[in-house]
């Protein structure tokens, strides 16, 4: 799975895209490629763990916003906006779930890693988001924005309507939240 | 904890970021040398945030990137080329009827009106769109409940979901592009319980439903009213 590098803002491969020629060409594969973690992050939390209603989403959202792109509203980030129709994306897949259906939710088998790691991962997971549920209001939104959402500082500050400052000030009091609540269970060791 | 280490832990944000200026991360540097209790609870906020950043189990798959991209060249392939564009699924929530269903003598006569007529219509549409986008601003910053009759989404909302999702109708007028992002408070009897913000996405084509994002945890139950302002 690829990342790009987090000095090249998705705003400047959008605008990249909007100027045409060979080098908007490969901006569709980056911003798919950029939006798949924070996406997935998103459907979890709407959908669950079902990959394929994930994925199902997932194909919905991002063409929508790839076909959108010409239309962020200046000074909105554009990594937030999409994610914003990302999640709509969920939605819809969750209203077309039909009533009946009683799936249970799975988990993509990880082909890396062998069970016993899929499952400490898992259960590291469970808890490390249990304890961000139980963060106050304003520490919790600046993890949400950061760590799942994958905002910058300024679209958080941007966002909520404080400075940069005051963002990594409550990321700092929610890490120490964070450490007080698991940090004897959780493992140093990845 | 020293008063010292407090304004260090503060900080452990932007330094796992790399984002102290170079001044502030040599004192830090500098500290954790002495200072044991300051490098364990970096090592912990670390393996926290490394956890974070961990891909989410599941995670949107390789087939599903390779065919967003596919089917998203296929229709600009197609607009360059004229043709008409691949079926797609039906919105659920489509704004009215497509240009392709509209009467024929209807297009007809829009096909008539000439470049003038074209540009007076555009101007107007601008006008109109410009004057219902400040209406919707208005409305929503005056302090004004949203929605009298909207409908919240948490019934069925997983009990581990990282954040929490509810469906507010917010009628902007005129498909405007509902900006983001606006504010609001969860109101439960009145009372002020909880806040969260509006995302901000082009309604056009969602016959004007906006959607907010709240925060996470159990604040916003059926029957809640969210008030939203600047």
């Amino acid at each position: 799975m690829t990342r790009e590098p987090e000095d090249v803002s998705d705003t400047q491969l959008r605008r990249r895209a909007l100027a045409g020629g060979r080098d908007a060409e490969d901006v569709p594969r980056l911003l798919l490629e950029r939006w798949r973690i924070p996406a997935s992050r998103i459907g979890r939390g709407v959908l669950g763990r079902r990959p394929q209603e994930i994925d199902e989403a997932f194909v919905e959202g991002s063409l929508d916003a790839l076909r959108k792109l010409h239309a962020v509203p200046e000074g909105v980030r554009t990594r937030a906006w999409a994610m914003g129709i990302f999640r709509i994306a969920c939605l819809r897949v969750r209203e077309r779930r039909p009533a009946a259906a009683t799936e249970p939710e799975q988990d993509r088998p990880c082909e890396a890693a062998g069970p016993a790691t899929e499952i400490r991962k898992r259960e590291r997971s469970d808890r490390l988001h249990a304890a961000i549920a139980a963060l106050p209001d304003e520490e919790r939104a600046v993890v949400e924005h950061r760590h799942l959402h994958e905002l910058e500082f300024a679209a958080i500050a941007q966002t909520i309507g404080i400075t940069e400052r005051t963002v990594y000030n409550r990321l700092g009091r929610a890490f120490a939240m964070l450490r007080a609540a698991i940090g004897d269970s959780f493992d140093l060791v990845p | 904890m020293s008063h010292d280490c407090s304004q260090w832990h503060d900080r452990f944000a932007q330094h796992l970021d790399g984002a102290l200026p170079p001044d502030q991360a040599r004192a830090f540097d500098s500290h954790l040398g002495g200072c044991p209790e300051c490098r364990q609870a970096l090592a912990e906020t670390r393996a926290i945030v490394t956890a974070l950043r961990e891909p989410p189990v599941p995670a949107v798959s390789d087939a599903a990137v390779e065919e967003a991209l596919a089917r998203f060249r296929a229709e600009r392939a197609t607009a360059a080329t004229g043709a008409p564009p691949p079926a797609t699924q039906p919105r659920a929530d489509a704004a009215g009827p497509a240009d392709s269903a509209a009467p024929l003598a209807a297009r007809r006569i829009l096909r008539g009106l000439s470049p003038r007529v074209w540009r007076a219509a555009a101007a107007a549409a601008i006008l109109l769109a410009a004057a219902s986008w400040w209406w919707g601003v208005f409305e929503a910053a005056d302090g004004r409940v949203y929605p009298e009759s909207g409908s919240f989404d948490m019934g069925a909302f997983p009990p581990h979901a990282e954040s929490a999702t509810v469906t507010v109708t917010i009628s902007l007028g005129w498909g405007q592009t509902a900006h983001g992002f606006d504010k609001f408070d969860v109101v439960r009897h009145g009372v002020v319980v909880g806040t969260g913000t509006v995302g901000g996405f082009d309604t056009r084509r969602d016959r004007l439903i906006g959607r907010a994002t709240a925060l996470p945890g159990e604040r916003i139950r059926w029957g809640d009213r969210l008030r939203f302002r600047r």
